[in-house]
C-alpha cells in the first residue's frame, strides 16, 4: 500500500462505490489479493459475497442484474478463476443483462513467459466480453476503464471485462482529474432514453394490427414493466397472449386470454393460438423456438424491440418498432381500434390448456412410490441404480 | 422464484402461476444448468426480507446447488426472513435430456449419461442446520410445503418424483411421438410405464 490516495485498487473499489455496487460476487485468490485489501478497507460500503465456485459468482452477478439489483458485479482470480467465471457470464450475454467481470492477471513483467497461471485472458473473454474487455495496463487507466465498462455494460446490456495486473493492482494510485494530452478524466453519468418508435411506424404497425382478425401478442422479457399496456393492447383487439419463458412473470397468466408460456415447454393454448392467428405482436422477445412461431407466410407480423438489431431475428417481420415496450404501447394503443377479435376462440384454447394440465398434474405415474434412494443408502448404495425394474406395474 | 434448467423448467413454464409481484429467474437463452440456488441466493441478499423459492432437479443439485447450499447455511442466520425453500425434484435421471433421446434421436435412455447417482438431500440440509423434508408420497405435498414456508430458516424439500413422466410438447407432431415409442421400446420392459403415460398425454390433449 502506498501513500495517502491508496492504491489502483483502492481507486478501482472506490470507483465501484461510485457507480453504486455495494455487493460484488466472488472468490479469492493470490492474483486479486491487491484488490481483496482494498475491498476490505471499504467493507462499510460494499460487500464481498463469496460462492463456493467462480461460475456461481458470475451467476449470482447475472441474477443481481435479472432480479432488478444494477449492473452485477463479479470478481475472480487470473488463470482457473477466471476460466471459472465464464459460464455465468455467459448467462448475462446470453439473455443480455449487465455485468461487470473483474479479473486478475498474473504481473506485466511476467506476461508472456509462460508463467504461473498465466491465461490469455483477452482470448479467454474475447467473444463473452465482446462489448469492452481492457487490461488496465497502467495505474492511468483507473478509473476510465471501469467507468467505460460500466457504461458499456449498461449500454448494451452485456457483460462486461476489466483486467487488472497484479502489479497494476498495487501500483500507487494516479492523482485524480489529469487534464493533459493522453490521460482521460472519465465520470459515472449514465442515462437511457425514452425510445419511442416513428409516428409513420406506429401508423403502419396499427393498420397491420387492425387489419387483422386474429391477433396473438407474443411476450418477452423486454415488456417487464410494461404488463398494463400489454393487457389494454390485448384487450383492446381481442387477442390472445402467449410468452417467452423470460417472459413468464410480465403478465398476470390467470388472464382468460392468457395462453401461457410458448414453445417445446409450452402449453397447448399457446400452440393453438399461434397456429390459428393471421397477426402476430412480438414485444421485446427474441424467443428462440422458431417452430412454434406461425409458420412464415401464415400471420402478418409486427416487432416492437428497444434494440434494432434483434427486428426479424427469429420471425419474419412485417414492421419494426425500435422503442422500449412501454412507452411504445403507449404511442400505439391510441391508434388501435377496440374489437372481438378472437377473444372468444382464445378462451376457449386456454380453458383446454387448464384442463389439460389438471389431467396432467393428477396424472398417476406407477413408478411415483418406488423408493429412489437415498436415505438409507449409506455405504450400500447399488453401483448403478435400477430405476426401472424397482417400479410397480 | 430460482428456477434452474432441465425438466424442471417445464413445470415451471407449464404449471406454475407465478403471484402478481413475484419476480422468477433462470438461465433461459443459455440453459445452463445450476442456475436455481445462485441465482436464489442473489435474489435473497437482493430482498432479505422476502421469501425465496428455488427449484431444481436432482442433477443441477449435483453440479453445484449442494455446494451453493453451504453458502445458504452459512449466511440465513443474517436475513430478515430467513425462509428459502429449495425444491429438489429426485427422479434419477437427467430426464429432460432422457426425453430428448427418445424425441429427437429415436434412441433408448442411456443409463451410462443419463443416470444422476442417489443423494440424501434433506438429510444433507440437516446436517448443515437447515431444515429437510423428503416426499414420497402425493399426499405429503401440501404439508411439505406449509412446513417449509412456516419454517424458521432455509428448507430442502426432497421430493421422490418419477423420470416415466413423459414432457410431452404441445400438439407434438404424431411423428415426434412415434420417435419417443421407438426410443422406449428398446428400454427395459420395454419402456412400457412411460409409453403408457405418454399415449394418456396425449389423449389428455385430444378428449372426447
Amino acid at each position: 500500500m502506498s501513500g495517502d490516495a491508496g492504491t489502483v485498487a483502492d481507486a478501482l473499489v472506490g470507483r465501484l462505490v461510485d457507480w453504486g455496487v455495494d455487493r460484488v460476487f466472488g472468490y479469492a485468490g493470490d492474483g486479486i489479493d491487491p484488490l481483496l485489501g482494498a475491498l476490505r478497507r471499504r467493507r462499510a460500503d460494499v460487500e464481498l459475497v463469496t460462492a463456493r465456485h467462480e461460475e456461481m459468482a458470475a451467476f449470482m452477478a447475472s441474477a443481481q442484474a435479472k432480479y432488478g439489483g444494477g449492473v452485477g458485479v463479479c470478481l475472480a482470480t487470473q488463470g482457473p478463476g477466471a476460466v471459472h467465471l465464464l459460464n455465468g457470464l455467459y448467462d448475462a450475454k446470453l439473455d443480455r443483462r449487465p455485468v461487470v467481470a473483474i479479473v486478475g492477471q498474473v504481473v506485466t513483467t511476467a506476461l508472456g513467459a509462460g508463467y504461473q497461471q498465466e491465461v490469455d485472458l483477452h482470448t479467454l473473454f474475447k467473444d463473452v466480453c465482446a462489448p469492452y474487455l481492457q487490461t488496465a495496463a497502467t495505474a492511468d487507466q483507473i478509473p476510465h476503464v471501469l467507468d467505460d465498462a460500466f457504461r458499456t455494460a449498461l449500454a448494451t446490456s452485456s457483460p462486461v471485462g476489466v483486467i487488472v495486473p497484479h502489479d497494476v493492482q498495487k501500483a500507487e494510485a494516479p492523482e485524480p482529474d489529469p487534464h493533459a494530452h493522453g490521460l482521460l478524466t472519465t465520470s459515472t453519468a449514465f442515462a437511457t432514453p425514452r425510445a419511442v418508435p416513428r409516428e409513420e411506424d406506429l401508423r403502419a404497425a396499427a393498420d397491420l394490427l387492425a387489419a387483422g382478425e386474429r391477433v396473438a401478442v407474443l411476450v418477452g422479457q423486454g415488456a417487464a414493466g410494461a404488463e398494463e399496456e400489454v393487457r389494454q393492447v390485448v384487450e383492446r383487439l381481442g387477442a390472445g397472449l402467449t410468452t417467452s419463458l423470460l417472459g413468464k412473470p410480465v403478465v398476470d397468466e390467470s388472464l382468460p386470454s392468457h395462453c401461457g408460456v410458448m414453445g417445446h415447454l409450452g402449453t397447448t393454448a399457446s400452440s393453438d393460438l399461434m397456429a390459428g392467428c393471421d397477426t402476430l405482436l412480438i414485444v421485446g422477445s427474441n424467443d428462440p423456438w422458431t417452430e412454434y412461431y406461425p409458420a412464415p407466410g401464415q400471420a402478418r407480423a409486427v416487432q416492437i424491440d428497444l434494440t434494432a438489431r434483434n427486428i426479424g431475428t427469429k420471425h419474419p417481420v412485417d414492421v419494426a418498432l425500435v422503442g422500449d415496450a412501454r412507452h411504445t404501447l403507449d404511442a400505439l394503443l391510441p391508434l388501435l381500434p377496440a374489437r372481438e377479435g378472437w377473444r372468444a376462440e382464445v378462451e376457449t384454447f386456454v380453458a383446454g390448456w387448464r384442463e389439460v394440465a389438471r389431467d396432467r398434474v393428477t396424472q398417476e405415474t406407477p413408478g411415483s412410490t418406488r423408493s429412489t434412494s437415498s436415505t438409507s443408502c449409506q455405504g450400500s448404495c447399488p453401483p448403478t441404480r435400477r430405476w426401472r425394474s424397482t417400479s410397480a406395474r | 422464484m430460482a428456477v434452474d434448467v432441465g425438466s424442471v423448467t417445464y413445470w415451471y413454464a407449464r404449471f406454475l402461476r407465478l403471484p402478481t409481484g413475484v419476480p422468477a429467474h433462470l438461465s433461459s437463452t443459455l440453459a445452463s444448468m445450476g442456475s436455481a440456488m445462485p441465482y436464489g441466493i442473489a435474489a435473497k441478499l437482493l430482498h432479505p426480507g422476502r421469501p425465496v423459492v428455488a427449484l431444481a432437479g436432482d442433477g443441477a443439485m449435483q453440479m453445484n446447488g449442494l455446494s451453493e447450499l453451504i453458502t445458504v447455511a452459512d449466511r440465513w442466520r443474517g436475513w430478515e426472513d430467513p425462509r428459502f425453500v429449495v425444491l429438489v425434484l429426485d427422479n434419477g435421471d437427467l430426464a429432460e435430456v432422457s426425453w430428448e433421446q427418445r424425441e429427437m434421436e429415436g434412441d433408448p435412455r442411456f443409463p451410462d449419461s443419463q443416470r444422476v447417482p442417489p443423494f440424501p438431500y434433506a438429510d444433507y440440509a440437516r446436517m448443515l442446520g437447515l431444515d429437510g423434508i423428503r416426499v414420497d408420497r402425493a399426499q405429503d405435498v401440501g404439508p411439505a410445503w406449509r412446513a417449509a414456508l412456516g419454517a424458521d430458516r432455509p428448507c430442502v424439500i426432497h421430493a421422490v418424483v418419477d423420470p416415466d413422466t413423459p414432457l410431452l410438447p404441445p400438439r407434438s407432431p404424431q411423428e415426434k411421438v412415434d420417435s419417443m415409442l421407438r426410443g422406449l421400446a428398446q428400454e427395459p420392459d420395454d419402456g412400457a410405464a412411460a409409453a403408457r403415460l405418454l399415449h394418456e398425454q396425449q389423449r389428455h390433449e385430444s378428449p372426447g
